[in-house]
């Protein structure tokens, strides 16, 4: 769910390394142009335009035509649509995207890929990860707004996908913990929870009001889990001695811990059909949950993404950093085998989500790649 | 393009992105601690970490290899961009913001691995015991079970060597400060 300072400098550098790079191949290019070509004339003007737009279909900057089914992933779509974006979702027909560059929600016509509304939700324009974070889902549309710090009080915005007004716009201070340092809301069972560092809140859907807050424990000195993630019972809580605490959320109890096998994980995730763990250097693996061992285990690259489970099958961004390209990997869950390898048009993806049968990745600089799968 | 095998020269002689991060990723670590135990301050070694790498990217083009003297050319712009921060009282980001980058809050998690690459500087002095057991504890984030497991030792065993060797670290950071 988060990255460290080290990673995401790594990502900084690594877009403007490649700006760079894009930068001085576009100059030489040009150079060469006008070195070999006579003056610009009105004819070469549009050879050149002719020569750009066909550069841009091949990279799928333009779609041609009708929707098609297709027989391997194919990017259909690589659509700028901010300086910067964040977390992404899809429901009540759109597609919602976090614009981190100017705190707020851009609403897309997943059909016309344009953007339909712009809702304003603050946030802090430094926060850890980008500001706001975006969850779909329990009638509404949730955003988490950050003041500046990581533990400066964060609000929850309830927003109507109706009416594309924010409904409610509440603090998140829960009672009995001095700070609560929010990562994101969960929904768990149709009811949406602000998890943060410190726990998890339940709130109401309508009203976005404390409803009670479940705390973790966190040991004397240690710094923040690594990690939080809600099942239909239970919360589990990665901790940095690479162990799995369950809490029930009925009760708050914890009900056990399992040690991780996966060395260095930093992201676990609990799918009904089983559970996956993410490693810090591009590594994914399925644990059997009652025992903790490894049924499967791949490397991807050097860091991957949170990835979306659709219909067992897993969907991964996953980046290289001495391979180039960073792609989107499709892996069978129950045996790990790697089912596609799509190559993406931008680098980085800090968000993943389904909209019809299209994926829609977000980017840090600001696009959105869509994905179609193939039909198995 | 691997970048796994190539040495720091041809890294920082090749145009693109990828051997630069690979570059970063040999280096930063290193950076980062340098900067902690100059500065005391994790947000301002974070912010001169960043600083100077934006400058290495920026300035590769102007990089002449010598054998052996990519190390000592990274660390001439840190140690500028260090001096120019205490004269200053806080980093500057000129290179930041020409290459489009943005200053990066630092989580209380960061701030501790920071702290912890600062302390590292001094691990090499510490007996060899010690040392891979805070390096795989702080730095690696590794649990002490999971460290037990592979050095065929208790836990309480590993706790002793990782608590023993930070303290050993902390006075030496003491004495030097």
């Amino acid at each position: 769910m988060s990255q460290d300072f080290t990673t995401r400098l790594q990502l900084q550098l690594r877009e403007a390394a490649l700006r760079e790079e894009r930068r001085g191949a576009l100059g030489r290019r040009l150079t060469g142009l006008r070195l070999a070509a006579p003056p610009p004339t009105a004819a070469a003007g549009f050879a050149l335009a002719a020569v750009l737009v066909a550069v841009v279909v091949a990279l799928g900057g333009i779609r041609w035509g009708g929707e098609e089914a297709v027989s391997e992933p194919k990017v259909v779509g690589d659509v700028p649509l901010a300086e910067n974006l964040g977390t992404i979702g899809a429901g009540f027909g759109s597609v919602w995207v976090a614009d981190t560059d100017r705190q707020r929600v851009l609403r897309v016509d997943p059909r016309t890929r344009r953007v339909v509304a712009r809702i304003a939700t603050g946030g802090d324009p430094n926060a850890f990860g980008g500001d706001p974070v975006i969850t779909v889902g329990a009638g509404a549309l949730w955003a988490i707004a950050r003041r500046p710090g990581f533990d400066g009080g964060a609000k929850v915005l309830r927003i109507d996908p109706r009416t594309n007004r924010v409904t409610a716009r509440v603090t998140l201070r829960p009672k009995g913990a001095p700070r609560f340092s929010v990562l994101g809301v969960q929904i768990i069972r149709g009811v949406p929870w602000a998890v943060g560092a410190q726990g998890a809140i339940e709130l109401d859907p309508v009203t976005a009001e404390e409803r009670r807050f479940l705390p973790i424990e966190v040991p004397s000195g240690e710094p923040y889990p690594l990690w939080i993630m809600g099942t239909d019972t239970e919360l589990w809580v990665l901790t940095r001695e690479q162990r799995i605490d369950r809490y029930a959320l009925g009760s708050g109890r914890r009900t056990g811990s399992l040690p991780v096998r996966l060395p260095a994980t930093v992201g676990v995730l609990p799918y009904p059909e089983g559970t996956v763990l993410l490693g810090r250097t591009g590594e994914i693996a399925r644990m059997d949950p009652s025992d903790g061992r490894l049924a499967w285990r791949r490397t991807l690259g050097t860091m991957i993404g949170v990835p979306v489970l659709i219909d067992g099958t897993l969907w991964v961004h996953a980046s290289d950093t001495a391979g180039g390209h960073d792609r989107l990997v499709e892996l069978d869950l129950e045996t790990g085998t790697v089912r596609s390898s799509t190559v993406l048009p931008q680098f980085g993806g800090v968000g993943l989500a389904r909209s019809g049968d299209d994926l829609w990745v977000s980017s840090p600089a600001g696009h959105v790649m869509i994905v179609r799968p193939s039909r198995h | 393009m691997r970048t796994t095998t190539l040495t720091d020269d041809d890294l920082l002689s090749g145009r693109d992105a990828a051997s630069f991060e690979a570059f970063y990723l040999r280096h930063v670590d290193t950076v980062l601690g340098y900067f902690a135990r100059r500065t005391g301050d994790a947000e301002l070694a974070a912010d001169l970490a960043s600083e100077t790498f934006a400058a290495a990217l920026a300035g590769r083009g102007r990089y002449r290899p010598r054998s052996g003297a990519a190390g000592a050319w990274l660390f001439g712009i840190a140690s500028r961009k260090l001096a120019d921060a205490q004269r200053r009282g806080y980093a500057e980001r000129r290179m930041c913001r020409r290459l489009g980058m943005e200053r990066i809050e630092l989580t209380d998690a960061d701030i501790a691995t920071i702290e912890a690459l600062g302390e590292t500087a001094l691990l090499d002095g510490l007996p060899v015991a010690q040392r891979d057991a805070v390096h795989a504890h702080v730095i690696e984030e590794r649990g002490y079970g999971e460290i037990a497991e592979e050095l065929d030792m208790s836990e309480a065993v590993v706790r002793k060597r990782v608590s023993r060797g930070l303290a050993t670290a902390r006075r030496r950071i003491g004495r030097q400060s």
